[in-house]
């Protein structure tokens, strides 16, 4: 009898925790869907919501320093909801993304859409061969800066732009530490009234601010170059893209390139005068914009992405901006590219893609990232948003007014699966005793190989 | 036929039935090594994926000739000595001292184990998280007036070895007591009993009965070590990511690097170099060991 008994509970068990699994199923639908629909319904004039029969899924890879799920997350939902197209993000870690992008460009295996910077990185995905030109496209006519998206060799749009500029590259200084200290906000005229200023927060808050954060850990190797990078082109100003050249053809070393061993020196210099961070060999992206948001730091050298960043954790902290005054030049280095979307030839439905593109760039959607994240929209009918008054600075004064040049990583694009390596030669010249003359010309042994095995001429 | 014969072959299997694990062995074992080696004589490279040109020994001069690959063999070695003998000498003391009637016997040696079933990613974060500039251990020794002493110790030059190696020593000794323990269970109480009957010491009992009987186990636990010493990636990957600079830069992380640049053919010629390496140093230390195990058969 207490068999029977104990099989027919056992069976009153298992059907309760069955239904009541499929109750659970119904529901979580349903308040999944009705999240979303309280998430991102935000226009009026919404259309009606795609049937799931109608759903077309589109793959894009990208890297996780550009994706931001806070933007991308409701610009996905609302590109479903209006035009039925489910995205699946294939995020990848950055230091990974070169090789992986490259080995799957080479056999083929694709997503629909591959993220890169453009045009600087045409060549990496082999552009002319493998990707689908853009020129034709309908929103190519709304394009903010069509200019910069022109492939160097012919002129062609092989992306869609995220932006219409990208990388201005400067000091971000955290504006109220400089203000109580008594430190001057005006732009710095030469490299030494810079570092004066950096003395000055280290005396005037008794050694208890850092003036100048670094994050120079090993993955953050991006960050550690951003003074380099921009220094270079910026201390040869207007003779830097000619130096490139000549570096490009086997025409001049590094070691002898004009201004590098200086800016390098320059570099090493903040750490041995006690400017920086003592933990910037460890230390991370993250944790500088906790620095500089929270206070405990003064400044950094960073990109327009920064502010936004410092912001979205410390809305109250207001932040200033300076250029480089790399050689008392007072120019500001910048990026000659923006991320974009290519889409592949070896896609499974290239004609779905463009039309997903299409629709990707339209305002209702393209609105959605600039809510949150104010910047400079591709399109000119997408609203950026309020810039932070620390980017509009830099934009306005030298941006507009042609006080720009391009960074080194940009004319130079076809050494750029090796930066890394250059970038670890930096971290390493403020880890150990070595000269920057060392590195320079330990890095053009790398430089030189490198050149030699993509069959550059001139090597 | 030979009576003789005919049994032998009766007891024997037929030799086709070897086929299949052949096959399997020697498409996924044998055939990538040959062709790694075919395409480290080649340039391989991302750009040119499909269109290899043969070079014949260029890979590996530059590779011996690159002082980075010489630092990272060196690196390598470095860590395998130090992380295998740490890692069997402190696996043996704690085996010893739990192979005893304790109350606690066994949570100790569940407590002593727990490391090796930790995600070396979690690994990496907390030993990153200890040695901080702010971290525990900077604090520890800030406490007992040791201020002096407090560095940011994982991305110090001097002290970043160290660190990587305190990590997988910490992770795999609870593992190599493990063996040990094993060995020890497997010792016959009898002959300790016999020792102590003729007065033999403890210290003379551990010599001359313990350790020549627990060799089996050493052979074990130091293949193992050398074979992971010499491997190692995740906990240079995670902790230091071979910095700073290139200090911490081991085999198969410069390994990596060659491949993240998309120069697959010098890669594949340095993971032919590390697979031989490997294979050398364990095949030798095997031996050595073997020939020291005491035979009670």
């Amino acid at each position: 009898m207490k068999k029977k008994i104990s099989i027919v509970l056992s069976l009153i068990l298992a059907l309760s925790l069955i239904l009541s699994a499929c109750g659970q199923a119904e529901n979580t639908d349903t308040d999944d869907s009705k999240d979303g629909t309280d998430e991102i319904t935000t226009d009026e004039d919404a259309e009606t919501p795609v049937d799931e029969d109608e759903i077309k899924k589109i793959s894009i890879l990208t890297s996780q320093g550009s994706y931001f799920e806070n933007q991308h997350g409701p610009m996905s939902e609302k590109m479903k909801e209006l035009y039925g197209y489910e995205i699946e993000w294939q995020v990848l870690p950055d230091d990974q993304y070169y090789v992986l992008v490259k080995s799957k460009v080479a056999t083929g295996e694709v997503p629909d859409i591959i993220e890169y910077n453009t045009p600087s990185n045409n060549i990496e995905l082999n552009a002319h061969e493998k990707v689908v030109p853009l020129d034709d496209e309908p929103w190519v006519d709304r394009l903010v800066n069509p200019d910069l998206l022109a492939d160097p060799d012919d002129g062609k749009i092989y992306a869609q732009p995220r932006e219409s500029g990208t990388f201005f590259g400067g000091v971000y200084y955290n504006k109220s530490v400089l203000e109580e200290l008594g430190v001057s906000t005006e732009q710095p005229e030469t490299m030494d009234e810079l570092v004066e200023r950096m003395h000055e927060v280290k005396d005037k808050s008794n050694g208890e601010i850092t003036p100048l954060y670094m994050s120079n850990a090993p993955a953050e190797g991006w960050t550690t170059q951003i003074f380099m990078t921009l220094g270079y082109s910026v201390y040869n100003y207007p003779n830097d893209g000619e130096i490139y050249e000549q570096l490009l053809n086997n025409e001049l070393t590094f070691p002898e390139a004009p201004g590098f061993v200086e800016v390098l020196t320059q570099f090493k210099s903040f750490f041995e005068e006690g400017l920086v961070n003592e933990d910037h060999l460890s230390a991370d992206y993250d944790s500088a914009q906790e620095a500089i948001g929270s206070g405990s730091a003064a400044m950094v050298f960073h990109g327009e992405w920064f502010p936004s960043l410092v912001n979205e954790r410390y809305p109250e902290t207001e932040l200033g901006s300076w250029v480089i005054p790399y050689n008392d030049n007072l120019i500001m280095g910048t990026g000659a590219y923006v991320r974009g979307m290519f889409v592949m030839k070896d896609g499974d439905q290239v004609e779905t893609t463009l039309d997903f593109l299409d629709k990707w760039s339209q305002p209702e959607i393209q609105n959605i990232f600039y809510e949150t994240r104010p910047g400079f929209s591709a399109f000119n009918d997408v609203d950026g948003g309020e810039v932070d008054p620390s980017v509009t600075n830099l934009v306005e004064n030298y941006l507009e007014t042609g006080k720009y040049t391009y960074q080194i990583n940009d004319p130079m694009g076809v050494a750029s699966s090796i930066w890394p390596e250059l970038w670890k030669l930096y971290a390493d010249v403020l880890a150990s005793d070595r000269e920057p003359i060392d590195i320079l010309e330990e890095w053009q042994v790398i430089y030189e190989d490198y050149m030699k095995q993509m069959e550059q001429p001139g090597f | 036929m030979q009576p003789s014969k005919l049994r032998i072959e009766k007891t024997l299997y037929p030799g086709s039935l070897i086929i299949p694990a052949a096959i399997v062995f020697g498409f996924f074992y044998i055939l990538p090594i040959i062709m790694a080696f075919v395409m480290s004589l080649t340039d391989w490279n991302l750009s040119r994926f499909y269109e290899p040109k043969f070079i014949g020994f260029e890979n590996f001069e530059y590779i011996f000739n690159d002082p980075k690959f010489l630092l990272s063999v060196k690196n390598t070695i470095v860590f395998a000595v130090f992380t295998a003998t740490l890692k069997t000498v402190l696996g043996l003391v704690l085996a010893l001292a739990l192979d005893r009637q304790l109350k606690t016997k066994n949570l100790m040696r569940t407590i002593y184990y727990l490391p090796a079933v930790l995600s070396m990613v979690v690994v990496g974060i907390m030993m990153k998280s200890i040695f901080s500039l702010d971290g525990v251990f900077n604090n520890l020794l800030g406490s007992i007036g040791l201020d002096f002493l407090q560095k940011d110790w994982v991305m110090n030059k001097s002290t970043a070895m160290a660190v990587v190696i305190f990590a997988d020593v910490w992770r795999w000794t609870g593992f190599n007591m493990a063996i040990f323990l094993a060995g020890l269970q497997g010792i016959d109480k009898e002959y300790y009993e016999a020792a102590k009957i003729d007065g033999a010491s403890g210290w003379n009992m551990l010599r001359k009965i313990t350790l020549p009987l627990l060799m089996p186990a050493f052979t074990i636990n130091i293949v193992f070590n050398v074979i992971g010493g010499l491997k190692v990636f995740d906990q240079v990957f995670i902790i230091t990511g071979g910095g700073p600079g290139f200090t911490t830069q081991v085999l198969s992380t410069y390994v990596f690097t060659n491949y993240s640049q998309g120069l697959l053919g010098r890669s594949t010629a340095m993971s032919l170099i590390l697979f031989i390496f490997v294979y050398g140093s364990s095949s030798i230390v095997n031996y050595i060991l073997k020939k020291k195990e005491v035979d009670i058969s």
